[in-house]
């Protein structure tokens, strides 16, 4: 015997249309927000990575007014 | 006697065989069948009847059988309908999987094995969804430790300009 073919009735398949468009409009939102926090995180990472450099700058610095304030025959 | 003798015909017609419309109409003839040979023949007295003349229409419309009312057809009786009644019709190999409404008023109708699919991706949608919540909780948690370590920082950083300037002060005193 040959299978029919069974289909299942939708009823309010325009309300389910409706709701995959809006996922689909907040998909490509949090595609967006997404590419925004990842240019923040790089941007945030060259910042502490000027902020650890600044750092050992004035680690340097201190060092340096350290020693010439302890050592000063040397300096 | 013999065969070819010139006896003369008997009267009785010989049955011929009927004549192109062509030829009636070259010969500008028309042969007419014998009177009381057919059955159909209807006297003047009654041709109002075989007319229906004086019949009250009533009494035809209660003998007329009754016509169903058109009910729209939805594409599942259809296609039942077409595989019951009519003609077997070779069909396509790939048979319709879903059935497009003219307008959103009418339902949708889908194959069952498209449905479960949908259903089962709805499924991994939701545990995805579930997923990337707890991955939003983590962010948050991890961005509030974030802001916690730069108030620190912030304020570590003022403390060490703080003294440098006491310091410096110090050292341009002496």
């Amino acid at each position: 015997m040959e299978k029919m073919p069974v289909f299942v009735r939708i009823e309010e398949y325009q309300d389910v249309l409706s709701l995959i468009r809006t996922i689909e409009h907040k998909i490509d939102d949090s595609k967006n927000t997404l590419l925004k926090i990842n240019d923040l995180k790089t941007e945030e990472d060259d910042l502490i990575g000027r902020w650890q450099q600044g750092l050992t700058e004035v680690e340097k610095k201190v060092e340096f007014i350290n020693n010439s304030l302890n050592e000063p025959e040397r300096y | 006697m013999g065969w070819f003798s010139k006896k003369k015909k008997s009267a009785v017609p010989r049955p011929m065989a009927p004549k192109p419309i062509r030829a009636i109409q070259d010969q500008q003839t028309l042969e007419l069948p014998p009177r009381g040979s057919s059955e159909t023949v209807i006297d003047p007295k009654d041709f109002k009847s075989a007319a229906g003349v004086g019949i009250p229409p009533a009494s035809t419309m209660d003998q007329m059988p009754e016509t169903q009312t058109e009910e729209p057809v939805s594409p599942m009786s259809a296609n039942e309908f077409g595989s019951q009644v009519a003609p077997k019709v070779e069909q396509p190999s790939v048979r319709p999987e879903t059935i497009r409404p003219k307008s959103f008023d009418e339902p949708f109708f889908t194959d069952i094995n498209i449905y479960k699919r949908v259903l089962g991706r709805v499924e991994g949608m939701e545990s995805e969804v579930k997923s990337l919540s707890d991955i939003n909780k983590k962010l948050a948690k991890s961005e509030f430790n974030e802001e916690k370590s730069f108030t620190g920082l912030k304020s570590s950083i003022k403390n060490i300009h703080d003294k440098l300037l006491s310091m410096d002060e110090l050292l341009f005193k002496s």
